[in-house]
């Protein structure tokens, strides 16, 4: 039977998946095309997805989890920038606020709550069952979602930047 | 920024082909090259008056 942390990689996968799709739903319908800031943060967020996607293919390794931390530090400290650069009183923010919070607060937040969740299988990793085995259904799902999401982004970053550092934002 | 998004998709397909070393190699390089652009972009920005 396959251990339960490969599950929680594929649902952190759908996750980030998920929220990388209403991003990309807010670009098509919002009123603001998206930041080279907001785009980075992206980068991040599949970089996490990517990092998981390679435990579940290659087995769970701890350099896997590492890849994993690592862009979820690099989106963080991206997200944080932009943070930084709407902090003062008076500043408006960019693009449309969801709950109250601005989309790259809740960027912050999803890297955050990344960092934590691999914390956590990092905890259990001297028990997990590390071995690769074939991808379930759903596992299936979950990468070709993640290749779907991030081969839209390729367009998207083409469409909106061109071969550039998309720094007109 | 596209050659960011296109290498996290090739290392993407580096690991659906099992090619463990090629796709960490690639995803180590482009974290590097991501904080390259984020310096670069950081660098360019406006400074907020205080």
């Amino acid at each position: 039977m396959k251990d339960f942390s490969y599950t929680i990689n594929a649902l952190l996968i759908l996750i980030l998946c998920g929220i990388l799709t209403a991003g990309f739903a807010e670009e098509l319908f919002g009123p603001v095309p998206p930041c080279p800031l907001c785009y980075l943060q992206r980068l991040g967020m599949i970089g996490v997805a990517t990092g998981a996607m390679m435990n579940l293919v290659f087995g769970i390794r701890m350099r896997h989890y590492a890849f994993c931390l690592a862009s979820a530090l690099v989106g963080g400290m991206i997200s944080l920038r932009q943070i930084s650069l709407h902090v003062i009183p008076g500043t408006p923010g960019y693009g449309e606020k969801v709950m109250g919070l601005s989309l790259y607060t809740w960027a912050f937040i999803v890297f955050c709550c990344s960092i934590i969740s691999i914390v956590i299988l990092l905890i259990d990793y001297h028990r997990t069952k590390r071995e690769p085995s074939p991808l379930n259904t759903f596992e299936q799902l979950c990468v070709a979602y993640l290749m779907a999401v991030s081969a839209l982004n390729v367009g998207s970053v083409w469409f909106h930047c061109g071969m550039t550092f998309c720094e007109h934002g | 920024m596209i050659v960011a998004f296109f290498l996290f998709f090739v290392m993407q397909t580096f690991i659906l082909t099992k090619r463990w070393s090629w796709a960490l190699s690639v995803g180590v390089f482009n974290l590097c090259y991501l904080l390259f652009i984020f310096f670069s972009i950081v660098d360019q920005e406006i400074p907020i008056q205080l």
